[in-house]
């Protein structure tokens, strides 16, 4: 885990990218995010993957758009959440693929059920 | 066997949910299966429960987990309960851990009831203040219940 990554500015919005085949399995009847979009899992260690979204685009960000859909949330809402957003980029030495825009929140716990709640429900989805 | 509920017409007087699940109680103590018969409110939530079954490990291509057949039992159980009461449910989605989340909302606040595969959960959305978490279980249907038509 590396020491030396920057926190991101709260005025900075976030990408989270949730499977979307079909839809109803992380979206709301609403078109709002379910919880689960943003609930950890033990393979994440803690760090909930997320991407900046002024260093790069909807289009790199989703990838596949047959298969994901893409939330966004000002950063500012994590942190209302005593959460922290870390800037995190995957390097092809490291990572085995090259994505800049990457960062992490952390702060979560893997038993927490109340945070993935009020992450959801401050996101929105992003229409590109 | 079964033992059928007496024969509530919806507009002639509905269960409270504390009676449900009373008769339940009753039903299961007495080593009898309960029907619930057909109440079309959440028939949208039983069909997704029933598709979620097919879900394999991976499912989200992210390493989620197969929900737990455990999970959606649960959540089809508490369905029952809940529609026996004229409870609409709002949403039912799985989760990355292999949970189940049944999702009802009521004049802003909202209900989080998480079923996983070897625990269960409620959370508490108000319309202001912090949400509160705790273990579930379906003797606390009645206050939760309360709680989101206060």
């Amino acid at each position: 885990m590396s020491n030396d990554r920057l926190p991101v500015d709260s005025t900075e919005w976030l990408y989270r990218r949730s499977y979307f085949n079909p839809e109803k399995n992380y979206l709301n009847p609403d078109g709002t995010a379910t919880s689960r979009v943003f609930k950890l899992r033990e393979k994440d260690n803690g760090e909930l993957s997320v991407d900046v979204k002024s260093l790069t685009t909807p289009a790199n960000s989703i990838g596949d758009a047959s298969k994901f859909i893409l939330f966004e949330i000002l950063n500012q809402s994590v942190l209302d959440q005593d959460l922290s957003t870390l800037h995190a980029p995957c390097t092809t030495e490291t990572h085995g693929f090259e994505n800049p825009s990457h960062a992490v929140i952390v702060g979560m716990d893997i038993e927490d059920d109340v945070k993935p709640g009020l992450l959801a429900r401050k996101a929105r989805k992003v229409h590109f | 066997m079964m033992v059928s509920p007496p024969d509530f017409t919806p507009t002639e007087f509905r269960p409270t949910i504390t009676q449900t699940v009373h008769a339940v109680r009753t039903a299961e103590k007495s080593g009898l299966g309960f029907d619930f018969g057909p109440y079309p409110i959440n028939e949208r939530i039983f069909r997704l429960l029933a598709e979620f079954k097919s879900l394999k490990e991976n499912w989200d291509e992210d390493g989620a987990l197969a929900p737990s057949p455990s999970a959606i039992l649960q959540a089809e159980n508490l369905i029952r309960l809940l529609q026996r009461a004229g409870e609409k449910v709002f949403h039912a989605a799985p989760g990355p851990n292999g949970e189940i989340m049944v999702d009802l909302r009521k004049n802003g606040k909202s209900l989080e009831i998480l079923f996983y595969p070897t625990k269960a959960r409620v959370v508490k959305f108000p319309i202001a203040g912090l949400p509160v978490q705790q273990d579930f279980h379906n003797d606390l249907l009645p206050e939760i219940l309360k709680w989101l038509h206060e």
